[in-house]
């Protein structure tokens, strides 16, 4: 009898998956269980507890902390980059503010529509709203890169819709960071590295101490110092004579310092105290274009300059809190969460070119703050199969806008970046209070409801309600499928609705008003309000045995009302031309609720965890995500199609509509090796109203580390190993931007345009 | 093309020492593994008792060790709801569920050489014996040598190495 070889592999596959079904576990010595991993649970996307993240009603993604220090990496936005298929987080350069603060997305969305949790309480968001021509413009993110990544325990990642569960942003989805708790050790870690090309050198040092305490209580700090130089990777500008390399373009020069504190103190009554901290301050340098000769600054710079943008960055926050449980098993948490991000932007090597010959060539351009404070009192309690809980949240936030030294913004301000003016200053602040309930009923041990709704009243815009029900059912034990629909809101931004920044030029004012402003009334603006959505999600994952699993979920999420940054727009109605000239604005830009968008799309992920005999391990994670965003309807006329071809197209294909995971690592007595392979699909940016597309490309990255000894390991490795580069602008032929331009690459490019670093690190455990 | 996926099936169909196993699981065949590194006072009992309060491992106990032996003496798991209901018995295991209890149910079982185990956060710093704890996905061991000498219960050596003791 002949049998063909693909009823061979089915017969092995049966044979073997028979075999798998004996129960090693029980035979196993106490050693080898305390040496087996333990299934992986998330706490986000549900109030019921932490659960396998395998069984969430809503998708859920965990990386842990050792995957992260197998990563070779050292910011926390390319650690989600590099984990993450649809998490977008381009390197910008000559973006002004957007330089020093990265703005990332899930699912090809917007930066504000990502809540970030730290130990499940909200992280406030920067102060930063980027308003270039960047991916996420019109928006403020939260700046991920201020968390130190020894002090993060797992990143749980939450794909879905939120909001009647975390309020405000849970839109495209949840990053909940836990901090690390009891039971690590304390240790040092020291990194190295620098380009391909030579530059872009990097000093990471971090360190993690702690201390244990009684009843499992711990105090961790985390401290880490990152030193880095830029990248330059811009092109000749044929404005000189002879043409040469002037602008920088690249990653720019930063240095940071973070610290975290992360606490618990538990006492012999079950009260438990906790307390988490962050402190960051950085100090970033960016350029602006470069400035060719010209007879404004032929007395300081005959030949020319190079503005720095350079930005002060203080960001702190703290979460404290209380928590415990009744005689009747009511568990309770008393909480508070402050959070606070001030940047200052100073301009240096610049002049102002009003002021001559007498300009200052430093500037202080005056800068933003923004402060959160929320409070929170949760419930919480298990009645047989149902799990109830329930809470109350006030939250203040204030946002200020101060003006920087006249000589920055008088006349044509300083060049590079014109301060901000006196008439530009705010000071605003609002409240919110919201209630939220959350049930979930077992049914069966297979089969789950959970109903969530939460009612939200802010100050500026109003009250919302929403709802989310989400259920999860095994069909058989291999087999979970689940489900999700909810409603969502994203309240604007106090930074929105009062950031206005204006300039000078030829004498007249242009730049972005705030949308009660009279200019801004003119063409239509109205108070701002919350962004509307629905979510929907179906799939399920399948798990045919404990160290393989295969996660397929499909997304819908309709937003209304989103707020955009809108065009420059110049008077096109004789009442809109005679406020323009009272005013003696030309063009002018302001925040609008302007566009209904639809993003549908679907995540494919399959894990596989593999120990095998003699101390070898196999890790293989493969995550493909195809995202479509697209704009349903207009708002008005203020933001059209037709009038905005480049904001349009940023956000339907400004960000790879697939992108692609592939790590593996593997791990033999003392050596680990871990082979990442990012891909990522086409997308486009418009220049001059035209729109230039860029390949999808695929980006390699290794680390090898050796375990030198119980206390050391040594690792090397390269981030884009073979130093992947994104197509040049093809077919543009500008000055500034162009395949042979200053900007040769777009700054869209989801994994920038520096090339390949190579590391080595070191760490110690004490 | 072949070659892959049969390399691909014959990857996925090595038998797996350690797969991803869920905490219940772990802490019940922790139950079972730990009576070997313990000494009772009598141990020529008909059974082997193993009572949990407040059951939160549905029936996988008794999947488990139904029919089985600990010491050469049969099993016997007994599940009860409340602390008066606790008799003799080796093991003792206390789920969290019972935390706010736990200083009761500690001075109920005092001197009648119970093991007492349980997953309860501060476990071991309680009074309580043997605490199961999960620190990045790995069981840990926290034993308060204190208090199982007051239960004049004896633990090898083997076992303290793998743990973490309390000291006063």
């Amino acid at each position: 009898m002949r049998i063909s070889k693909t009823k061979t592999a089915i017969l092995i596959t049966l044979f073997t998956t028979s075999l798998l079904r004996a129960d090693d576990l029980f035979e196993a010595s106490l050693e080898d269980i305390m040496q087996m991993q333990s299934e992986l649970k998330a706490d986000v996307g549900s109030r019921e507890g932490a659960k396998n993240f395998l069984d969430s009603r809503s998708p859920v993604d965990v990386i842990t902390h050792e995957q992260i220090e197998r990563s070779g990496l050292t910011s926390l936005t390319n650690v989600l980059r590099y984990f993450v298929a649809g998490f977008n987080a381009p390197e910008t350069s000559v973006a002004d503010g957007s330089d020093h603060v990265r703005a990332f997305t899930l699912r090809g969305m917007s930066p504000d529509q990502i809540l970030v949790l730290i130990n499940g309480k909200r992280l406030h968001a920067s102060s930063l709203l980027h308003v270039n021509d960047v991916i996420g413009r019109g928006s403020s993110n939260v700046d991920l890169d201020t968390i130190s990544l020894k002090a993060i325990e797992k990143i749980e990642i939450l794909r879905d819709g939120a909001a009647a569960q975390y309020g405000s942003d849970a839109i495209s989805g949840v990053i909940n960071i836990i901090l690390k708790g009891i039971g690590h050790s304390s240790s040092i870690d020291i990194s190295v590295g620098q380009r391909e090309l030579g530059d872009g050198e990097k000093l990471y040092t971090e360190a993690l101490f702690t201390l244990p305490l009684k009843y499992d209580g711990f105090i961790n700090t985390t401290l880490s110092l990152t030193d880095q130089k830029q990248t330059q990777r811009a092109g000749v500008d044929k404005r000189l004579t002879p043409p040469s390399v002037k602008t920088h373009a690249g990653i720019p020069d930063y240095q940071n310092f973070a610290a975290t504190l992360n606490a618990e103190i538990p006492q012999k009554n079950n009260i438990n105290f906790y307390v988490n901290s962050m402190l960051n301050y950085r100090d970033s340098e960016a350029s602006a274009f470069f400035r060719p000769p010209s007879l404004e600054s032929a007395t300081l710079y005959p030949t020319g300059f190079l503005p720095i943008i350079n930005a002060k960055i203080h960001d702190y926050s703290l979460r404290a809190g209380v928590q415990g449980e009744f005689d009747n098993a009511l568990k309770w948490d008393f909480s508070n969460a402050f959070g606070y991000n001030d940047i200052r932007f100073h301009v240096d090597e610049s002049m102002n070119y009003t002021l001559g010959a007498n300009s200052p060539i430093s500037f202080s351009n005056g800068g933003f703050n923004f402060l959160q404070n929320s409070t929170n009192l949760d419930l919480k309690k298990s009645i047989d199969r149902l799990s109830l809980a329930s809470g109350f949240e006030y939250r203040y936030e204030k946002y200020r806008l101060e003006q920087g030294e006249s000589a920055s913004f008088v006349g044509t301000g300083s060049q590079g970046f014109s301060g901000y003016r006196a008439e530009n200053e705010a000071k605003e602040s609002r409240e919110s209070y919201a209630f939220y309930i959350d049930g979930t009923y077992n049914f069966t041990d297979d089969l789950s409801l959970e109903c969530a709704s939460r009612y939200e009243n802010y100050s500026d815009f109003g009250s919302t309600t929403n709802f989310k029900l989400a259920s999860s059912y095994k069909i058989i034990p291999q087999l979970l499928l689940r489900s999700s629909a909810s409603t969502g809101f994203r309240a604007p931004s106090l930074a929105q609705s009062n950031y206005s920044h204006t300039s000078t030029f030829g004498g007249l004012i242009e730049g972005t008003f705030r949308p009660e402003h009279e200019i801004a009334k003119t063409f239509g603006a109205k108070k701002l309000t919350a962004e509307e959505s629905t979510h929907f999600t179906i799939g399920g994952v399948y798990q045919p045995r404990q160290d393989l699993s295969l996660m397929i979920d499909y997304f819908l999420t309709n937003v209304d009302d989103r707020i955009m940054l809108s065009n420059n727009l110049i008077g096109a109605t004789d009442a809109q031309k005679r406020i323009l000239a009272a005013y003696g604005v030309s063009k002018a830009r302001f925040f609008t609720n302007a566009i209904d968008t639809k993003t549908h799309g679907v995540d494919i992920k399959l894990n596989f965890n593999r120990d095998f005999t003699h101390n070898k391990k196999l890790n293989v994670g493969i995550w493909y995500n195809y995202n479509k965003n697209s704009v349903q309807a207009f708002n008005g006329t203020t933001t059209t199609r037709e009038n905005s071809y480049e904001q349009i197209d940023r956000v339907e294909n400004g960000q790879p509509k697939s992108s692609l995971r592939v790590l593996i690592s593997y791990e033999q007595n003392k050596l680990l090796t871990t082979l990442n392979f990012s891909g990522y699909g086409s997308y486009r940016q418009v220049r001059d109203n035209q729109a230039y597309k860029f390949n999808s490309k695929l980006t390699s990255d290794l680390d090898i580390t050796y375990k030198a000894t119980k206390k050391m390991k040594l690792s090397m490795g390269a981030i884009n190993l073979f130093s992947t580069m994104p197509n040049r602008w093809n077919d543009l032929s500008g000055t500034l931007y162009g395949y042979n331009a200053i900007k040769p690459y777009s700054r869209y490019s989801p994994f920038g345009y520096s090339g390949a670093f190579f590391y080595v690190r070191t760490r110690f455990d004490f | 093309m072949y070659k892959l996926f049969l390399f691909t099936v014959i990857l996925l169909s090595i038998q797996s020492l350690f797969a991803y196993e869920s905490e219940e699981k772990l802490k019940v065949a922790v139950i079972g593994k730990v009576p070997k590194f313990i000494t009772w006072e009598n141990e020529e009992k008909e059974h082997f008792s193993i009572t949990v309060l407040n059951n939160q491992f549905g029936n996988t106990l008794n999947e488990k060790y139904g029919g089985k032996k600990i010491k050469d003496r049969d099993i016997k798991i007994r599940y009860v709801d409340n602390i008066e209901e606790i008799e003799d018995t080796d093991i003792l295991y206390i789920p969290s569920i019972n935390s706010n209890k736990l200083s009761l149910i500690i001075n109920k079982v005092a001197n009648k050489n119970i093991l007492t185990i349980s997953d309860i956060r501060g476990f071991a710093d309680k009074g309580g014996i043997i605490q199961i704890n999960f620190v990045s996905q790995k069981l840990k061991l926290k034993i308060n040598l204190d208090s199982a000498n007051r239960e004049n219960l004896e633990i090898r050596s083997a076992l303290l190495r793998i743990s973490d003791v309390v000291k006063r």
